[in-house]
Parts: C-alpha cells; structure tokens; sequence
C-alpha cells in the first residue's frame, strides 16, 4: 500500500519526461489537416483518372454538386428531416433507457427480472426489425423514429446499468458511514458513478440510431438524408449522392460531438482519453 | 487469551463512560466453499478519549473488525456497541484503508460530503471544509478532481472528510500509511491533539509498531488468522503527547520491543485455518 501509494505521488502529477510534449494545437492541427490531405490525394488521383470518375467523382466536382444542393434548399431539408428524426428517437429511446438502466443496476430484482430480456433480444439485429415497425407504424414519422428509438435504447440501457456495477463497493460504504439515506446515495454516489458509461453509451447509441435512421429512410420513406441517398442511385446522380454522404457523415461526427461536450459539462471529473 | 479479555472489562469505573463495547464477536466468511473464521471472540471495552490501538500481522481481520464496528458488515454472533451521537447521525467515521474519495467530487466537495448529508448550513460547511484542507495541507487544491491528486494527497482528502464531520469516535484502517515521513508526522501529532483537546474516541489500525506506540493509549495486538486479541498493552506515556518526544523515551524501546516480538511469533506461527 505505502508503496503504491509513493510511485502513485511519482507519476501521478506529471507526464514522464521522455513523452512527447503534444501541445493541444498540434493535436487539433492533425485533427484538421489528415483528412484535408486525404481529399488532395483524392482531387488528384481523380483528375489524373486514376480512379473512374463515374463512382468517384473529384472532391471539387462534389462541392459543386454539395453547393447545388445547398443552394436550393433540398439538402437542408432533408438534412432537417433527419436531424429531428434522430433528435426524437435518441430522446425516446435514451431517456428511458438511462432511467431503466440505472434501475437495473441499483435493484437487484429488476436486474434479474429484465436482464434476460434484453439479453435474449439484443442480439437481433436492429434493422431487422422494420418491416414489423412498418406494418405498425405505417409509412409516417412512427416506423422512422422508433427506429431511432430501438439503436438508442439498448445501448444506452446495457451501458447505463453497467454504469452503477462498475462502481466500487467503497464508495458506497463511505456514503454508508456517513449516514446516507437511500435517495443520498442514488444522488451522491449511484448517478455521477455511473455517468461516464451513461455518456458512453449515448454516445454509442447516437452513432446506432443515425445509422438505423438513414437506413430506414432509404427503405421507407419520401424524404430524409436516407431517402436522398437512395433516389441519387435510383438517378445515378454520383455527385449528389458523394454530396449527401458528406452531410450525413458530418451529421454523425456532429451527433458524437455534441454527447462529447455533453460529457465534458456533466463528467468533469474524468481523464479522457486525450490527456491519458 | 482469557485475561487479556477480561482486564478492561472488569474495572468498574470504566463503565460509565465507555464509548465503544466489543465483545466475543466472531466473524466467518465463505472462501469458495470452505469457511474461514476472520475474528474468534474479540473483544474490548472503550472509554471516551481513549486511543486504541490495533496492530497484528495482515489478514487477521483488522479490516473487517472495524466494518463491522462501521456497520457495513454483520458479526456471526457476539455483541458490537457504540454509544448513540445526541444529533442521531452516526457517532463515527471512518477513514477506509484503500482509495475511497470520490472521483466525481472536488476536494472541497469531497471533505463536505459529510457535512452536506447533515444539512449543516451552507457558510458552516464551507468553513469547516476549508479548515480541515488547511490542516492537512491541500490549500489551493480545493477546485481539483482527484485524479490530479498523488495517492498520498488523496489519503488526506479521506482523513479530512472523516474529520470535518466532528464525530465521537474515529474508525481509521491505517490512514497514514500512504504519506511520506513528514505528513505523516504531522498528522500523528494532529490526530493526537484531537483526541486529547476534544475527548475524540478513536480506533486506529496500523502495520507500524512505532505509530502504534506514539499515539495509542493502548496497544491491542492481534493474532494471526483466526483473529483474536492476543494481549492488550497500556502505554504509559502522559498526555497532552509530543508524537517526536515520546520516541526518545527509555520505555519506548522497551514497548517495541515487546510488541515486535508477540507479532513476530504470530507471523512466525502463521495462520491456523479450521
Ligand atoms: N468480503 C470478504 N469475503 C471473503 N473473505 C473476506 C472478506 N473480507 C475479508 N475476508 C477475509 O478475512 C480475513 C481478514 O481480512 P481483513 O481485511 O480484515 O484483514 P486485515 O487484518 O485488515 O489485513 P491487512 O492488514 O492486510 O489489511 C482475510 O483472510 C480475508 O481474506
Ligand atoms: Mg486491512
């Protein structure tokens, strides 16, 4: 113990010497410019017709069908239709998901009681499920967002009651001697313990749920980024379909981005992986 | 055995005021499928402002003696008592043997955490919180998580929080043993003047013969598994207590000589499993 606890003061407080200084700037330089350079690759290797310009089209080629699309209104459109689909379904697929997970991990009894269930369904793959979701919902908003809905929940579900098991007894036992009562020790203990998989697993079923959402609407319904993309097939629209694609990657990286500001205001306590 | 049992129980005018009780307590646990017996009939008897001491080679159920004093723990059978705080909050608090601050407070939040779960108003909190980081040396840490903190840094956020409720008595699993020499002397000498100016009650679980000596009153030493008391000894040492002074005493070479040498015997001996 008084060993740990010696190389722990050694080490804890500052980095070895012999890693590399990596300022934040030269990290979000890197950020920035790898796929700035993948793109250049890419403008060349098209130009030069290295790569058939039938499926991929030069990146300044795409701009231009990007900017098009912008320009008349149709991607934003889209785009928004999908944004608040997803908005929706991670909301209600993600609130109770957290609630019931936490719940899970704090009783006993509920765990026992539900776990086989998710256990036994979680398998299935999620898309599998549309045509069910279709014959009930019908072609409406209904069958899209509860989609969503699916992807977020068991992620956020399994993670959330993860989240409370992977707390160290002692901590409970210190909220016990000081006389917690039982909502103390869900509030002081249980919830912030169990927040960074909480996040982690909204963040996870945030990236499930997009995916399960475009695919939805590529299948079964007239508008959204999932439509779009799968009527530029239907034209052989090449350069709108790379245009649609970008959009909903960026929607994607900006979904992942916004639960990672979420974790950074709700667990500030935590070491990410950036600093480790 | 029988005598170092029956010794603090019999003097009569301890009764009135004793704090702590303990007696025949005997604690098993299932290891796979086999039992083991952790405590076999402990047991002491405390008075207000005493300082016990316990000491006894690892495994011998020190931990789990004071878990079960903590009630985080039940005993098989035997008696466990400890006199009720006025305010009906618990009258202890416990300094854990392993990392137990919480990572997801500051350090100020942390060492009020106590405080908060008895509603103590809000300016008395926070004073209370920055007295107790003063004393044990983390000024201008208040604001950190501690992951940003050493192991021994995080130790003294565990003993602040324990102290900054102000209670009865005092659980300790061998808090100083992750500070260096000078921390850890200086949070003997505190520890000590505590419970002497305040009539604070502690238990203190320690692997060093040495802080053993300085601090206690008594000295209990345990056997090896099955854990029983071995022998209670009495220090002599007058208090108010220099925790430096004390060492140059002639007797204390005696006391650790004869401390040293029960627990040699014991860890010599090894455990006696059933
Ligand atoms: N929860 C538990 N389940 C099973 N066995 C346990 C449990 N807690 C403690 N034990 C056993 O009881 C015995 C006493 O453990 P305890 O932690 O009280 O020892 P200790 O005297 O505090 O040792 P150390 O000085 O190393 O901290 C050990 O043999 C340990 O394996
Ligand atoms: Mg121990």
């Amino acid at each position: 113990m008084a060993e740990q606890g010696a190389t722990l003061e050694r080490t804890g407080v500052q980095r070895p010497r012999w890693l590399p200084q990596a300022g934040a700037k030269t990290e979000a330089a890197v950020q920035v410019l790898s796929p700035i350079a993948l793109l250049l690759i890419w403008e060349i290797a098209a130009r030069a017709g290295w790569v058939d310009q039938r499926f991929f089209p030069a990146p300044s080629a795409i701009v231009r069908a990007f900017w098009d699309a912008i320009t008349t209104g149709v991607l934003l459109h889209h785009l928004k239709i999908t944004l608040w689909r997803v908005l929706l379904g991670t909301l209600i697929g993600g609130v109770p998901a957290v609630l019931i997970g936490l719940a899970m991990g704090l009783w006993r009894w509920l765990r026992l009681t539900l776990d086989p269930i998710i256990a036994a369904t979680y398998p299935l793959p999620k898309s599998a499920l549309f045509p069910l979701l279709l014959l009930i919902f019908g072609l409406g908003e209904g069958s899209k967002v509860s989609m969503v809905a699916i992807g977020v929940f068991y992620l956020a579900v399994t993670n959330a009651m993860e989240g409370v098991l992977a707390i160290s007894p002692v901590y409970f036992d210190v909220a016990k001697t000081f006389g917690a009562r039982r909502w103390d020790v869900i509030r002081t203990v249980a919830l912030p313990g169990a927040m960074p998989l909480v996040l982690a697993g909204l963040r996870l079923g945030v990236g499930t749920g997009l995916i399960l959402g475009v695919l939805a609407e590529m299948l079964g319904a007239r508008d959204g980024l999932g439509y779009l993309l799968w009527s530029a097939w239907q034209t052989f629209s090449v350069s709108s379909l790379w245009a649609t694609l970008f959009v909903t990657a960026v929607l994607g990286f900006a979904s992942v981005q916004l639960v990672d500001f979420l974790r950074r205001v709700l667990v500030p306590w935590q070491r990410t992986a950036g600093r480790r | 055995m029988h005598e170092a049992l029956s010794e603090p129980r019999t003097a009569p005018v301890a009764q009135r005021d004793v704090v702590v009780r303990v007696r025949d307590v005997v604690k098993h646990f299932m290891h796979g499928r086999r039992q083991l017996c952790a405590l076999d009939r402990v047991g002491f008897e405390l008075r207000e402002g005493r300082f016990l001491v316990i000491v006894g080679p690892s495994g011998c159920g020190k931990t789990t003696l004071l878990r079960i004093l903590a009630g985080l723990e039940r005993q098989d059978s035997g008696e466990v008592w400890m006199r009720p705080s006025r305010d009906g909050h618990p009258p202890f608090a416990m300094v854990f043997q392993e990392q137990s601050v919480f990572p997801w407070m500051t350090v100020r939040e942390n060492v009020a955490y106590g405080l908060r779960l008895r509603r103590v108003r809000g300016r008395d909190i926070e004073e209370r919180a920055a007295h107790w980081i003063r004393k044990v040396g983390l000024a201008g840490f208040e604001r950190a998580y501690p992951h940003q903190l050493s192991g021994g840094m995080k130790q003294r956020v565990s003993i602040a929080r324990a102290f900054a409720v102000d209670p009865d008595v005092l659980l300790m699993d061998e808090p100083f043993s992750a500070l260096d020499e000078q921390m850890r002397t200086i949070l003997q000498q505190e520890v000590s003047t505590l419970c002497e100016e305040q009539q604070k009650t502690v238990i203190f679980v320690t692997h060093s013969i040495d802080e053993a000596i300085t601090l206690g009153d008594e000295v209990l030493v345990m056997t090896h598994r099955p854990g029983q008391v071995k022998r209670l000894i009495p220090i002599p040492f007058p208090r108010p207590r220099d925790v430096v002074e004390v060492r140059a005493d002639p007797r204390y070479g005696e006391l650790y000589e004869e401390i040293w040498g029960l627990i040699a015997e014991e860890v010599r001996r090894g455990p006696r499993e059933a």
